[in-house]
C-alpha cells in the first residue's frame, strides 16, 4: 500500500527551488510524494507512475530502473487504467479472426504494436510476462518495430487480461495491422541483405586472390596460376555482377529514361565495364584484373544504402496510425432496452446508438440523442477550446468528448466518415517518395559526364601517344579512381548519422532529405493552437480583492491565495478543461481537495457550485457566478475596482472565469492558451537566418493577430479563419518563391504538411504524423524545433565537408591516372580510403548539446 | 604446389557453405530483429550473474 506524505514547502526553501524529476516518466514532478520502499526515497510525478513502482517492485521486478537507459526518450506516465472493459473487444470473435494465429503446437499466438518501449529495460520488462502471467509461454520484443508477439495458451488467459497487465505497467497496446505491408517489405529487406551477402562472400574471396596476384606483378607469377587465379575471380564475381549490383542498374537505367545521369550510372559503367575489360585482360593473358574492386565497391555501396534505408524504417514504425487517434472498443445501446456492450468500433452501422462517456472519443459521425456536454474539436480543426453540444448536434468521429456522458446516433461508420478516409488515404503511402533530389545526385550528372569525357579523351590522346595497352591502363585507372564511392556516400552517410543522432533526441524522419532543405527555408509556416500555444488553456492572469491582478511570473505564488484554494476543491472533478487549467495553477504541496462542500455539483455550460459553512460557492461563468443567492439574478452591487478588473481582464481576450461567495466575485481568472516557453526567441533566431515567418490558424482572426503582433510576426502574416484547404492554398502560393516550411498538427494540418516543402509535425501521433509530414517531433516543442534547425545544419555542413574531400580526391586521382603516375592497381587502393575520410567525416557530427536527466535519488 | 588448383575449390566450397547458411538465416528471418537481441544479451548476462551469487 501506498502511504504518502506530504513534504513541506516551508521547511526547505532549497528543495523548492530545485525541480526533481518522476523516478518513473522522467518529467517535472510539481508535487512531492513518496513511496515507502526499502531505504529509497523518491519523487513520482503523479499516482500512476508510482502505482507503477509498487507493482513492479512487489513482483520483484525492481531492476527495471537499475537497466534503464537514461538517456533514451522520456517515457510517458502511466496512464490510470479507465476500467476492466477496456480491452474486452480483444476477445471479440471477429478481432480474433483477424489479430489471433494459431502455432503449431497448439498455443495462439497475438502481435501487438506497445506505445512506451523505449530501451533494454522495457525489453526486459515485457519479455518477463510468461513469468508474471499465467498462460503465456512466450513473449518476444522487436525493438526496432516497437511490436510484442506473445504466444499463450488460451485456455488459461485471454488476450484481454493480458493487455490489462500491461497496462498497469504504463504500456499501451494496439492490435498490429497489416500483415501485408510488413510481408512486402520485409521480404525487400531480406533481399538487400542477401545481396550484401553475396557481395561481401566475392569481395572477400576475390580479394584473397588478388592478393596473390598482386604479389605476382612485383616478384613475378607463374602464367598457369596466374589465369587460375584470373579466371577464379571472375567466376566469383558473376553474381555480383549479376544479382548485387542490380539495383545499380536499375537506377542508371531509370535516370537514363527520364533523361537524367543518375549516381548509378558511373557505379554501372565501373561495375560492368570493370568486368568485360579485366575478361579482355585475361583473354590477353595478362593478370591486372579488378575483379576485387568491382566487388567491393558493391559491396561496400549496398552496405551504405541499407544503413540509409534501415534508419528511415525506424522512424516510420508499422504500428497502426489508426489506434492512436480512436478507440476500438465502443458502447452500443440497444434501443429498446437500454442495454449496453462493447463491440468492437468496426462493428457500428449508420443507425445504432452509441453511448459515448465522457473523455471517450467518437468513432463515428452522429447526432447526439441524450445528454449535453462539451466537446473537444481539435483533431478536426486544431482548436481545443471545449465547445458545448446537445441534443440534436452533429458530431464528427475524432471528435472528444469533454464533460458528461452523450448518447449519439449513428449516421456514418467510421470508414466512412471525413477522419476515417483520410486515415486510409495516407495508411496507403508508406515510406513518402521523397520528391527532394539530392544534391549529390544533382552534381552527379555533371560528374558522370566530366569523367566520361575526361575518359574518352584520355583513352584517345593515351593511345595515340603510348599505345593500347598504356591507354587502357590509364582509362581503367581513371574509371576506378573517379569513384562515385566518396561522392555516392556523402550524403547517404551524413544524412543517415544526422538521422540517428536526432532520433535520438525524440526527433522523427520519415524522409531524410528533409535535413538537406531544413537549412535552406525560406518561408516558416506555424499553426497556431497546439504548436506556437500549448493547446490548453492555462491561467494567464487573475485578480482578487486583496491583491490585484497578478500575472506573469507572480501567478506561481498565487495559488495559494484563499479564493483559489476554494476554485481548486470545487474544481477537482471536473472534466472541463478550465477546471484543469485552475488545478495545474497549484505548484504549491498543499492538497487539492482540502476543503470540503457540500452538495457539489457541476451545471452544464455554467461552472461548479458547492456550499461550504452555510455559504455558497460557485466557480464559473461571471454572470452565473454573480447571481444572487435568493432571486437569481445579477449581483448589482457594482464595486468599481472590481468593475475595472473585469474590462481589464476581458480587453486581454481570455476566457473569464470568476470565483464568487454568495454571489459576490472574490476572485476574476482569465484563462488563455499561452505561448510556450521560450518560442519567442525561437521565432527571432529564424528571423535572423532571414526566415519569413507566417501563421496559419483556423482560429479567430482576431486571436491570431493578437498572439501574431506578441510574437513579432508582421501584420499581413497571421492569417485566421483558415479552413485546411485555404492554408494548403498559401503553402503552395509561398513554395513558388522558396523553401517553405510547415510547422503544426500531424492529422488535421496533413495537407499543408504534405504541401510544405519540409513539413515538421508535433501531435498526432508518430506514425500517423509521418504519413504527412516529414518530421516528428517528440519531445519538447521548442527544444525540438532548434534540435532539428541545429541538426540540418550539422549535416549539411558535413555533406558539403564530404564533397570537398571527395572532389579533391577524385581530382587529384584523376590528374594521377591520366598522367599515368597510378595504374589502376592502386587506384583501387585509394578507393576505400576515400571512402573512410568520408564516413569518418560524418560520423564527427556532433549532437546538439546532450544532456543528462536526473533522476531524483535522494 | 599444384595442389593449390585443388585447394583454392575447397576453400571456395567453405565459403559457399557460409553463403549458404547466411542465406538461410535471411530466409528464416533471423536477421529482421538486429536490435532487441543485441540488447537482450546484456540482459541475460546480468541475470546469469545475478543468479550465480545468488547459488
Amino acid at each position: 500500500m501506498l502511504s504518502e506524505q506530504h513534504s513541506h514547502n516551508s521547511s526547505d526553501a532549497a528543495t523548492r527551488e530545485r525541480r526533481s524529476k518522476c523516478l518513473h516518466c522522467g518529467l517535472d514532478v510539481p508535487e512531492k510524494r513518496r513511496a515507502q520502499s526499502d531505504q529509497l526515497v523518491a519523487d513520482f510525478c503523479c499516482n500512476g507512475c508510482s502505482l507503477v513502482y509498487q507493482t513492479l517492485q512487489g513482483l520483484g521486478l525492481g531492476r527495471f530502473y537499475a537497466l534503464r537507459d537514461d538517456d533514451d526518450l522520456p517515457q510517458r506516465p502511466a496512464e490510470v487504467p479507465s476500467g476492466p472493459s477496456r480491452y474486452s473487444y480483444f476477445n471479440d470473435p471477429t478481432f480474433a479472426d483477424r489479430y489471433i494465429s494459431h502455432l503449431p503446437n497448439g498455443n495462439s499466438q497475438v502481435r501487438w504494436v506497445v506505445e512506451g518501449i523505449h530501451c533494454s529495460a522495457c525489453i526486459w520488462l515485457l519479455e518477463k510476462l510468461p513469468e508474471i502471467a499465467p498462460g503465456v509461454q512466450d513473449a518476444r520484443v522487436h525493438f526496432g518495430s516497437n511490436v510484442l508477439e506473445l504466444s499463450f495458451d488460451e485456455t488459461k488467459t485471454h488476450p484481454a487480461e493480458l493487455a490489462q497487465q500491461l497496462e498497469k505497467f504504463g504500456y499501451r497496446v494496439f492490435p498490429c495491422d497489416a500483415d501485408a505491408q510488413i510481408g512486402e517489405r520485409r521480404k525487400a529487406e531480406r533481399l538487400s541483405l542477401l545481396r550484401i551477402g553475396v557481395a561481401a562472400v566475392s569481395a572477400g574471396n576475390t580479394m584473397m586472390l588478388s592478393v596473390s596476384l598482386y604479389q605476382g606483378i612485383f616478384s613475378g607469377i607463374e602464367q598457369k596460376y596466374a589465369s587460375y587465379f584470373g579466371w577464379l575471380s571472375a567466376l566469383l564475381a558473376l553474381p555480383v555482377l549479376l544479382f548485387s549490383a542490380q539495383p545499380f542498374y536499375r537506377g542508371a537505367l531509370a535516370g537514363l529514361r527520364v533523361g537524367v545521369a543518375h549516381i548509378d550510372l558511373p557505379i554501372s559503367i565501373g561495375i560492368v565495364g570493370g568486368f568485360f575489360a579485366s575478361i579482355a585482360m585475361l583473354a590477353l593473358g595478362r593478370a591486372d584484373v579488378y575483379f576485387d574492386s568491382l566487388c567491393m565497391l558493391t559491396f561496400l555501396l549496398l552496405v551504405g544504402r541499407w544503413f540509409q534505408e534501415k534508419g528511415l524504417r525506424r522512424a516510420t514504425h508499422q504500428d497502426d496510425a489508426l489506434a492512436q487517434l480512436i478507440p476500438f472498443s465502443v458502447e452500443r445501446v440497444e434501443p429498446t432496452t437500454g442495454e449496453r456492450e462493447l463491440v468492437y468500433y468496426e462493428q457500428i452501422k449508420s443507425g445504432d446508438l452509441v453511448r459515448i462517456p465522457a473523455g471517450e472519443t467518437l468513432v463515428a459521425d452522429g447526432t447526439i440523442t441524450q445528454g449535453a456536454s462539451h466537446i473537444d474539436r481539435s483533431v478536426i480543426t486544431g482548436e481545443s477550446r471545449p465547445i458545448r453540444v446537445s441534443i440534436g448536434d452533429f458530431l464528427d468521429a475524432g471528435v472528444r468528448n469533454l464533460t458528461n456522458d452523450i448518447q449519439l446516433k449513428v449516421q456514418r461508420p467510421f470508414s466512412q466518415t471525413s477522419l476515417g478516409k483520410l486515415l486510409e488515404e495516407l495508411r496507403a503511402v508508406d515510406i513518402r517518395a521523397s520528391k527532394i533530389v539530392s544534391i549529390t545526385d544533382r552534381l552527379s550528372g555533371y560528374f558522370v559526364s566530366a569523367v566520361l569525357a575526361l575518359s574518352g579523351i584520355t583513352g584517345i590522346w593515351a593511345f595515340s601517344l603510348y599505345g593500347f595497352e598504356s591507354a587502357l591502363d590509364r582509362v581503367l585507372a581513371l574509371l576506378i579512381v573517379s569513384c562515385p564511392c566518396a561522392l555516392g556516400l556523402s550524403a547517404p552517410i551524413a544524412l543517415s548519422v544526422g538521422m540517428n543522432r536526432l532520433r535520438r533526441r525524440g526527433i522523427l524522419l520519415s524522409s531524410v532529405h528533409a535535413l538537406e532543405l531544413l537549412p535552406k527555408a525560406k518561408y516558416i509556416f506555424f499553426d497556431k493552437t497546439g504548436t506556437l500555444t500549448h493547446g490548453q488553456l492555462a491561467v494567464s492572469a487573475l485578480w482578487t480583492e486583496q491583491t490585484g491582478i497578478i500575472e506573469g511570473v507572480a501567478l506561481e505564488c498565487a495559488s495559494d491565495l484563499e479564493p483559489l484554494r476554494y476554485a481548486r476543491s470545487l474544481e477537482a472533478q471536473s472534466r472541463h478543461p478550465a477546471a484543469a487549467a485552475i488545478r495545474s495553477l497549484s505548484k504549491s504541496t498543499s492538497d487539492f481537495s482540502s476543503i470540503h462542500f457540500d452538495d457539489l455539483q457541476e451545471v452544464p455550460g455554467q461552472g461548479v457550485e458547492g456550499f461550504h459553512q452555510g455559504h455558497r460557492y460557485r466557480v464559473g461563468r461571471l454572470s452565473w457566478a454573480t447571481e444572487l443567492v435568493a432571486s437569481g439574478a445579477a449581483n448589482p452591487r457594482s464595486d468599481l475596482r472590481q468593475t475595472q478588473a473585469f474590462e481589464e481582464l476581458r480587453g486581454r481576450g481570455g476566457s473569464l472565469i470568476c470565483v464568487s461567495l454568495d454571489g459576490m466575485a472574490i476572485a476574476l481568472l482569465s484563462l488563455a492558451d499561452t505561448v510556450r516557453d521560450g518560442m519567442g526567441a525561437f521565432l527571432d533566431d529564424c528571423r535572423q537566418r532571414k526566415c519569413t515567418l507566417g501563421i496559419l490558424s483556423g482560429d479567430d482572426q482576431l486571436v491570431v493577430s493578437r498572439i501574431g503582433a506578441q510574437l513579432g510576426f508582421p501584420e499581413g502574416e497571421s492569417h485566421g479563419g483558415l479552413l485546411p484547404e485555404e492554408k494548403r492554398m498559401l503553402v503552395r502560393a509561398a513554395k513558388e518563391k522558396g523553401v517553405v516550411v510547415m510547422v503544426g498538427d500531424g492529422i488535421n494540418d496533413a495537407l499543408s504538411l504534405r504541401e510544405a516543402d519540409v513539413g515538421i509535425a508535433l501531435h498526432g501521433g508518430a506514425a500517423a504524423s509521418l504519413r504527412a509530414a516529414d518530421v516528428y517531433i517528440a519531445q519538447n516543442v521548442v527544444q525540438g524545433l532548434r534540435e532539428v534547425f541545429a541538426g540540418s545544419d550539422a549535416v549539411v555542413r558535413a555533406i558539403r565537408r564530404n564533397l570537398w574531400l571527395s572532389v579533391l580526391y577524385n581530382s587529384g586521382g584523376a590528374m594521377a591516372a591520366m598522367a599515368g603516375w597510378i595504374n589502376p592497381l592502386v587506384a583501387a587502393i585509394l578507393m576505400p580510403l576515400s571512402s573512410l575520410s568520408v564516413i569518418l567525416s560524418s560520423l564527427s557530427i556532433r549532437e546538439y548539446s546532450p544532456r543528462k536527466r536526473n533522476v531524483g535519488w535522494r | 604446389m599444384e595442389i593449390v588448383f585443388v585447394l583454392l575449390p575447397l576453400a571456395l566450397l567453405l565459403s559457399g557453405a557460409a553463403l549458404w547458411g547466411f542465406i538461410w538465416s535471411v530466409r528464416r528471418g533471423q536477421f529482421d530483429d538486429l536490435e532487441t537481441p543485441a540488447r537482450r544479451m546484456l540482459l541475460d548476462e546480468l541475470e546469469q550473474e545475478k543468479s550465480e551469487k545468488t547459488s
